[in-house]
């Protein structure tokens, strides 16, 4: 009995000695959407679907049309109430089979993402894993959560949605920011922006291709993220009327239009990330 | 020495000419998110000229570049980019979607509709619902039209232009009991004042007033208020909204193309 177990203890030290440490469990292709955001192929009830990769969300979703085509039976919520950015009432969520994904998805309406996408991948879905942002490369990576070294990585402010918040050195303010890889540009709240700046901050009216009124823009000349130097970041100023942010969040978030340039692996069991500049 | 120089100088313009298509496709979608139409352009083609492109980010370089042509109103670039993606990337309903709009700039209304059906059959989002309910309410083919406004309105109930066009196909194709659907718009306040007045609950004097020094609103206000007027058996006053519409909307704005059409089913 006693060489059994050591035999299979030996067996054992033998298979994990030879298991190359930090090696993805999964390593999905990115494609971008119309406006920049990140998707990836995912298979849910045999279809093949497009999500948006979606780290300032909470829960992973699918749209309404989605749920449509693949026949699924939405059920009502009855514990939580979910209020999207813009104040719309998420109401129902539906369970999908499937290994290697969500396994309840909310249902969103078909435009909170572009027609061509099929939902969201969130941090629900996503803090099971260590997870590598290779946008360079059109690579996401998920290891298994604690078996990559997390050295130079930097920690994660608190936060019960499991987003990435860290302080970042805005022109050289500090400031807590959101890295929100579901998001095209990056928003600033205008009112923070104007009391952090003052007189030096030069509003221009922006160039929204999508025209929404109020919004306005500054020349930042820089922003550091762990370390990593941006320079020229876009960032929109939105009044908070119409940011709608949550009290207590971040005033500024950053999207894809600053986080392309940059590779990030997150950490998630560990609550730190750690931050690179995207060679390619 | 100079075998060894040579290879780290090739090593080094590799990694330089790989960096400038990535950069240029980040670059390219910035623009086109400002507005900036030809920056995105230029941007778009070094990117992918450059060769070093993950290929899974070739088809949205040149939807990029369609995208920023077609602001332009360099309609054939737009339409010969489009084809590009599609060749790469086959069921990549945005591009067809994309090069529906790029035929309808072409005048060539088949392929557009064709198009637009090809969108729908990869996804039948409301999106792509909605660009084929305006391609065939251009043909006059209004009962389809209607069918899949109603279709897109159903599928995506928060967008209130949705609902609105549902209101604009029932009243051409002489359903006047479903216009009354319309209820009030999730969108800002606009244009919930339009659907009221297809709703019966709002007087076109009153949506004037909503729309009062806003250009785009006002130009929208012509062509719905016309289409109001041609349902409710005015079709001169329609004509007069119509051709102020066709004349002042943007041309990226939907009311510009359907104004034009509506104009010219009435002349």
């Amino acid at each position: 009995m006693m060489r059994i177990a050591a035999l299979a203890f030996f067996a054992f030290a033998t298979a994990a000695a030879a298991a190359p440490p930090c090696t993805p469990v999964e390593s999905l292709t990115l494609e971008p959407d119309w406006y920049g955001g990140m998707t990836v192929p995912v298979t849910v009830g045999g279809k093949q679907l497009s999500l948006l990769v979606d780290t300032g969300g909470v829960r992973s979703m699918l749209t309404g049309s989605a749920v449509a085509d693949l026949n699924l039976a939405p059920r009502p919520i009855r514990n939580e109430r979910v209020t999207l950015y813009g104040g719309l009432q998420v109401t129902h969520w539906v369970q999908v089979e499937g290994a290697g994904m969500p396994d309840q998805f909310w249902i969103m309406p078909d435009a909170r993402v572009p027609y061509a996408l099929s939902g969201t991948l969130a941090p629900d879905f996503l803090s099971r894993y260590d997870v590598g942002f290779d946008f360079a490369h059109a690579r996401m990576r998920l290891y298994a959560s604690g078996s990559c070294p997390a050295e130079n990585a930097i920690p994660l402010k608190p936060d019960r949605s499991r987003h990435l918040i860290v302080t970042v050195m805005l022109d050289g303010k500090p400031i807590d920011a959101m890295l929100d890889t579901g998001a095209s540009r990056s928003d600033f709240s205008l009112e923070t922006a104007r009391a952090l700046f003052g007189a030096s901050l030069r509003e221009r009216p922006a160039e929204r291709a999508d025209c929404e009124r109020g919004l306005a823009t500054h020349a930042f000349h820089q922003i550091s993220i762990g370390g990593v130097t941006i320079a020229d970041p876009d960032i929109v100023l939105v009044p908070d009327a119409i940011g709608g942010r949550p009290p207590g969040s971040p005033r500024l978030v950053l999207g894809m239009g600053v986080l392309r340039r940059l590779h990030l692996t997150v950490f998630y069991g560990r609550n730190r990330i750690a931050v690179a500049r995207a060679t390619p | 020495m100079a075998r060894l120089a040579w290879i780290i100088g090739f090593t080094v313009l590799a990694a330089a000419a790989h960096a400038d298509g990535y950069d240029d496709f980040s670059a390219g979608i910035d623009a086109n998110n400002r507005g900036a139409a030809s920056v995105a352009a230029m941007h778009f083609s070094r990117a992918i000229t450059a060769g070093d492109l993950p290929a899974s980010y070739l088809p949205a370089a040149f939807i990029g570049r369609a995208r920023a042509e077609l602001r332009q109103e360099q309609c054939a670039d737009a339409v010969r980019d489009l084809d590009a993606a599609i060749a790469r990337k086959p069921d990549f309903a945005d591009a067809f979607s994309l090069r529906a709009e790029a035929h309808v700039c072409l005048g060539q209304d088949d392929a557009a509709l064709a198009d637009a059906d090809a969108a729908v059959r990869v996804r039948p989002a409301a999106g792509y619902l909605f660009t084929r309910s305006r391609l065939n309410w251009n043909h006059g083919a209004f009962a389809e039209a209607h069918a899949d406004a109603v279709a897109a309105a159903t599928r995506d109930p928060g967008n209130a232009y949705f609902r609105l066009w549902s209101a604009v196909t029932a009243a051409a194709f002489e359903r006047p009991h479903t216009v009354t659907s319309g209820g009030t718009a999730t969108i800002g306040d606009w244009p919930g004042p339009l659907l009221d007045l297809f709703g019966g609950r709002l007087a076109p004097d009153a949506v004037w007033q909503a729309a009062a020094n806003d250009k785009g609103r006002i130009c929208e206000a012509d062509f719905y208020i016309g289409a109001w007027n041609q349902s409710q058996g005015r079709p001169a006053l329609a004509k007069n909204l119509y051709a102020r519409a066709a004349a002042t909307c943007p041309h990226n704005f939907i009311a510009f193309d359907a104004a034009r059409r509506a104009l010219k089913r009435l002349e």
